[in-house]
């Protein structure tokens, strides 16, 4: 449930007078879309699901910071993004990159977009997701599973549109290049 | 693939996934679906990404929206039960800053402490003998009242006092005849005057040889009061 920011707005202004049933409604409207943007960096339930409180104690504590100057979502995303940033900077980095590949895999050829649009699984998709850098793989949730536009990724990620554009290019050819290697290695099983 | 070919695959993979997710302009979208319409074979990229966006979505797991929720307002509750706690610490702590500073101000100055206790000495000199003063003149009031209602029997004296005779003088003549006052004045100005009665006589000529004195009578009994 996505709320428009005049109902937002009602809702603050409620926060702001210390009503906690607004924020049960803002919570329950926003708390999955934090939790799965939380998970695709830190992989882990227990720390996304800190990520939802500590963020919406944020907006609890300061409700008069949103300005509408952008969709709430968005702006919720990149409080959130704050958080688990300072969450992860005491830990190592788990994943394995997967760069090697983007320069030894280079094909452009459709064929092998339909091979993987047809064959590509969920399973492989998880696979190569978690091995893409964090930035990337954020970036790729932003876009497909938020639907947001290139203004509103740079914006949480607080990031010029280009890098944007960049960080999606790479990540385009890691993924692809990853799931190809998945299914040759598949049908060489196989 | 010449320049222009190239450019235009650069562009349409770079809006590719924008085309996929549905945020891009109107001009932009359609320039994409020519592409595709000239270049068959890029439709393929377009249902990759479709593919990899329905799997992104499903790979995201179910939480309940409430997920968290009771930790953030037990948070949102021990807060308040602090600020109520640390506004109620802030209101003593504003009460009792001025006595603690003056406290604390007595004991950087000697000069002030010694003023201090001073004053509270000469106070407590002053309310004692204010107190005591108020015991005597209760005691004063006593002895008058027991005065003024002891029925005085026997001959007195009636004395009128001239007209310019004053309060001092009335005072002195009872003083020289040992009298007390025990009436009057009354409506012509008598006062009445007792002296024992072995000395009423004698009293009665010295009044009558005072100046101050108008006349003297002597009545065997105080007129009785209306």
């Amino acid at each position: 449930m996505d709320l428009s920011n005049e109902q937002v707005f009602a809702l603050l202004r409620e926060l702001g007078a210390g009503k906690e049933s607004a924020m049960r409604v803002l919570y329950r409207a926003y708390s999955r879309t934090i939790y799965a943007f939380a998970l695709t960096r830190l992989r882990d339930a227990a720390d996304a699901e800190e990520v939802v409180v500590d963020t919406m104690h944020e907006v609890w504590r300061h409700p008069d910071r949103f300005r509408g100057e952008s969709k709430f979502s968005t702006w919720l995303l990149g409080i959130a993004r704050h958080k688990l940033l300072s969450m992860m900077r005491s830990r190592e980095p788990v994943h394995e990159e997967i760069d090697g590949l983007e320069e030894t895999l280079e094909s452009e050829d459709a064929g092998a977009f339909e091979l993987l649009a047809e064959k590509q699984r969920r399973e492989g998709v998880r696979n190569c997701m978690d091995k893409l850098p964090e930035e990337q793989r954020e970036c790729l949730h932003l876009v497909f599973y938020e639907g947001y536009s290139l203004g509103e990724v740079a914006e949480v990620q607080s990031c010029p549109e280009n890098t944007v554009k960049t960080r999606l290019f790479h990540a385009r050819q890691k993924l692809k290049n990853c799931l190809r290697l998945l299914l040759l290695r598949e049908n060489g099983n196989g | 693939m010449d320049e222009q070919e190239s450019t235009m695959r650069r562009r349409f993979a770079e809006l590719a996934p924008w085309h996929v997710n549905g945020t891009l302009s109107q001009a932009d979208r359609a320039w994409v679906e020519d592409y595709v319409r000239s270049h068959p074979k890029a439709a393929a990229e377009l249902q990759w990404y479709a593919s990899l966006q329905e799997k992104i979505k499903a790979d995201v797991p179910q939480v309940a929206p409430e997920i968290g929720l009771e930790r953030l307002l037990n948070r949102v509750h021990l807060e308040k039960r602090r600020v109520a706690k640390r506004q109620a610490e802030n209101a003593i702590e504003r009460m009792l800053t001025p006595v603690r500073d003056f406290v604390a101000s007595l004991f950087l100055r000697p000069a002030y402490a010694y003023a201090a206790v001073a004053l509270v000495v000469v106070q407590a000199g002053v309310i004692g003998a204010l107190f005591v003063e108020q015991r005597n003149t209760e005691q004063e009031y006593a002895d008058y009242r027991s005065i003024a209602t002891a029925p005085a029997t026997g001959p007195v004296l009636r004395v009128s006092f001239k007209t310019d005779a004053r309060e001092s003088d009335i005072r002195q003549a009872l003083v020289d005849i040992g009298g007390t006052l025990v009436g009057g004045p009354g409506q012509l100005g008598e006062y009445i005057v007792k002296v024992p009665a072995q000395r009423i006589e004698v009293a009665a000529n010295t009044l009558r040889s005072n100046s101050a004195v108008e006349s003297v009578d002597i009545a065997a009994e105080p007129p009785v009061r209306e």
